[in-house]
């Protein structure tokens, strides 16, 4: 059950420099969601990473991209994968 | 403050003809029944008294704007300090506009060439990306009671 992603969640978390965590499904439904990162925004880290992944032409689907939106308060990086997006915020 | 005799009765404490309420009875001009005409004019003159009291005290408390701000500043003053206020404002405003844009200063070689996110951070973020993909895998979705319900059935 969920029970593992919430402690995947939990752990990312709580490491130095991590003050969010939300991961999504490919649709955009928020998964699970930790500090600044709110599920409110669990469509936009899904939609920027379904569109930087559209970028890559002709290069095949499973080379997924990293996002680096970069804040002064700190950095959102995003990561998707065949069922879930990552979003982690590092200050 | 009394109004009934002198002020040693009152000093004295309550009695069965002192007014209960005295302030009250002789601002609202009607003597105390008790009172005789001199002590009513005695008590009219303390209820003035304490009103200039009140009067003065509340006078005191106030700032009285409006009075205030004609005379202390002068003309040359108030534009001088729109001119400091309007600077301040600006200085924000470049400050704001400088750090919405990190790193707009620098020569674009330096600004271009320099790591955006240390190879650390991208490799936590890989292998927590795949974690967190493979528990999501995982996920299944179990029915606590029967899918299919009689509904409405005699």
């Amino acid at each position: 059950m969920e029970g593992h992603l919430e402690h995947q969640v939990t752990e990312i978390s709580q490491t130095p420099g991590v003050v969010g965590v939300i991961c999504t499904d490919p649709q955009g439904l928020s998964l699970a969601a930790r500090g600044t990162l709110k599920p409110e925004s669990s469509g936009l880290v899904s939609g920027l990473a379904t569109q930087a992944a559209s970028l890559n032409l002709g290069n095949g689907e499973d080379d997924k991209p990293t996002i680096v939106v970069e804040f002064d308060t700190g950095n959102i990086l995003i990561r998707g994968q065949q069922n879930s997006t990552l979003g982690i915020h590092k200050v | 403050m009394g109004c009934c005799f002198s002020t040693e009765e009152d000093d004295q404490g309550s009695h069965e003809r002192s007014p209960l309420l005295p302030d009250s009875r002789t601002s609202a001009g009607h003597p105390a029944p008790t009172s005789s005409l001199p002590t009513n004019h005695l008590s009219k003159t303390d209820e003035e008294s304490a009103l200039n009291q009140i009067l003065q005290r509340t006078a005191n408390d106030v700032i009285d704007v409006t009075y205030v701000e004609p005379h202390s500043l002068e003309r040359s003053e108030l534009m001088g300090r729109t001119r400091e206020y309007q600077a301040q404002i600006a200085s924000l405003r470049r400050v704001k506009s400088s750090s919405a844009m990190p790193n707009s200063d620098q020569p674009p070689p330096i600004a271009l060439s320099r790591e955006l996110t240390s190879s650390a951070d991208l490799k936590f973020l890989l292998d927590r990306s795949e974690a967190t993909d493979a528990a999501v895998a995982s996920m299944e979705v179990k029915h606590g009671e029967a899918l299919v319900v009689q509904f409405a059935a005699p």
